[in-house]
């Protein structure tokens, strides 16, 4: 198991946000979490990948007990992600935002940077080339000198997913990749994680455009008001009763039935 | 634009060195008794030079990674009070006590850091305001450091022979010290930005949770920016008291925090030639004033008036200050 919560819990005040998931992902799968708005998935999210602490329960990442490690040291243990607003360093370029995407995988520090020693110079090196790289991956390599805030939307997408890629993660959240893609993006975004996994990396994913994800997960759980409400394979959990009811009420799915009938 | 092309790079390190060490010592080669160079000049060079490390310093957290610090000059002023301090009361000579001043600013720097970590905007100005203020009070009311009057009479800087004796002025090598300080801070300035450490400011100051995400851990890289900055202002405010011979609580008011920001955010934040700009702007324009009120007899001082339009143009016409990047702060 890569990636597995017990009974994770994560409260705002009197709120549950996140009440006692047990979920766990094992390593080369794609998973998706579906819901509600509102139903907890993006807190989820921000709670493993380190940004919120927990407040019950316990994440375990590579049979590590990784509870109560701060988002930074996530990262350099192998877990990136991008976010359901993108988050880009705005007035960089799409060049120095992959860079600072490998900022995990240097180590070169203040008296480097004051003597410019050999390490800092062979890291620039290496993260340049490696930076190169994954914008001719993503298709962004004609725009790399352009501030990130410049770029179209799915360019932006694309982007994040290239500077989360570039500290070399074992497993990849993805916070609603595919919102606001026409239908032409989507399927490149689709191929995008296709590729990914055939690279051995792990993904889990929120997303609410059903097409990428009966098309992609070999795992679906769903989320409703903090609690997990169905875990399986799509095409189970598309016709679980209680699935049905949370994303569109019982009054309609007993009109729908009695049409049926 | 070619302007500001010609200014960066080394050249302008050149250009300052070659103008600030002329004016200095073509006097003393020339053995005149009037100056060509009056010694007014150079003390106003002298200041200049001062603040401009100050900016320098306060570039690494209002410049690099974006935070807006209005206690500045509390740094700079306890540099002054620890060196004046050690060579007084414990006679230690300049050199070292000049050393001790940048690190007990340092050592003080990183609880002075530590709200910064949690606070940022408007809440972080109020609390480096209410911390400054703190040091003025403290300085203001203990015996030891002389209260109000502040401390009188420090020792002058020596390197084999006086600082007082080199020179045709005495100021010669107390302003050979300041630029190689401030060449100094350039140089590692220019050299954090091309760092990974300057990739860790730079992603701080775009967005801290997304750079959290990318491993950068926040706290380490916002409490190492106060420290250089408070380190290096403490080197500052201990050459002027040693300059001055004399500390005052008046080192430590609000009015130099906001003068030392001020100069960060007209020259240009996180542009080292910037800082220059606008320390020698905001030092020289004042100074120039009063020789006109005193000439043409204005009534009063037209400075403050100027500072405020100053302001008001710079934030209307050009916010990210004459000599800075596209955007100052994040939006």
């Amino acid at each position: 198991m890569l990636l597995r919560t017990e009974k994770l819990k994560k409260t705002f005040g009197g709120l549950i946000a996140v009440n006692e998931i047990d979920f766990c992902i094992e390593a080369g799968k794609i998973a998706a979490i579906i819901g509600p708005n509102g139903s907890g998935k993006t807190t989820f999210f921000n709670v493993v990948s380190g940004i919120l602490p927990a407040s019950g329960g316990k994440i375990f990442f590579d049979d590590q007990d990784v509870t109560s490690r701060k988002a930074h040291e996530m990262t350099s243990l192998g877990m990136a992600r991008t976010f359901q607003n993108i988050r880009l360093f705005a007035n960089l370029t799409a060049r120095d935002n992959i860079i600072l995407g490998r900022y995990s995988q240097t180590s070169s520090g203040l008296l480097d940077g004051l003597f410019n020693t050999p390490r800092l110079q062979r890291e620039r090196r290496e993260s340049e080339a490696k930076a190169a790289e994954l914008l001719a991956f993503v298709g962004l390599e004609k725009v790399a000198d352009h501030m990130a805030k410049n770029l179209p939307y799915g360019a932006q997408r694309r982007l994040e997913i290239a500077r989360a890629l570039a500290s070399e993660p074992k497993l990849l959240l993805l916070d609603e990749p595919a919102a606001g893609m026409n239908p032409k993006e989507v399927d490149a975004l689709l191929q995008l994680i296709m590729k990914l996994k055939d690279f051995g990396i792990t993904i889990l994913l929120i997303e609410h455009q059903m097409r990428l994800v009966m098309n992609i997960a070999e795992q679906v759980i769903v989320f409703d008001h903090g609690v997990k409400l169905a875990e399986g394979l799509p095409a189970d959990v598309r016709c679980n009763p209680a699935v049905v009811e949370a994303y569109i009420g019982s009054e309609v799915q007993r009109f729908v039935k009695r049409k049926r009938h | 634009m070619a302007w500001r092309q010609w200014l960066q790079g080394w050249r302008g390190a050149f250009l300052l060195s070659a103008f600030v060490l002329g004016v200095s010592f073509i006097d003393s080669v020339l053995i005149r008794p009037d100056y060509l160079f009056p010694p007014y000049f150079k003390h106003v060079l002298l200041i200049c030079l001062i603040y401009s490390i100050a900016a320098l310093s306060l570039n690494f957290v209002s410049g690099y990674i974006g935070q807006t610090s209005l206690g500045h000059a509390a740094f700079f002023g306890l540099g002054a009070f620890t060196s004046a301090l050690l060579t007084q009361v414990l006679n230690w000579p300049f050199w070292p006590a000049f050393l001790a001043a940048g690190v007990v600013s340092a050592i003080v720097g990183l609880p002075l850091g530590a709200p910064a970590v949690r606070v940022r905007g408007p809440f972080l100005v109020v609390v480096t305001y209410g911390c400054g203020e703190v040091f003025k009070y403290i300085a203001l009311n203990l015996e030891v450091t002389g209260g109000p009057a502040g401390l009188p009479g420090l020792v002058t800087p020596s390197l084999f022979v006086s600082f007082n004796d080199i020179g045709a002025t005495g100021k010669e090598a107390f302003i050979v010290l300041a630029l190689a300080l401030a060449l100094f801070l350039a140089f590692f300035s220019r050299r954090i930005e091309n760092s990974r450490v300057g990739q860790a400011f730079a992603a701080i100051r775009e967005d801290e949770i997304a750079a959290s995400a990318m491993g950068v851990n926040v706290t380490y890289y916002k409490l190492l920016a106060f420290v250089l900055s408070a380190f290096f202002a403490g080197l500052a405010g201990s050459l002027l008291a040693h300059y001055l011979s004399f500390v005052s609580p008046d080192m430590l008011s609000s009015a130099e925090s906001i003068m030392m920001l001020t100069m960060v955010v007209v020259g240009g934040a996180r542009s080292i030639h910037g800082c220059f700009l606008g320390a020698f702007l905001l030092t020289i324009l004042p100074e120039a004033l009063r020789m006109i009120k005193d000439t043409i007899g204005l009534p009063f001082d037209p400075w403050l008036v100027l500072f405020g339009l100053i302001l008001i143009m710079m934030m209307r016409v050009r916010p990210q200050g004459i000599l800075g990047a596209d955007t100052v702060f994040r939006r």
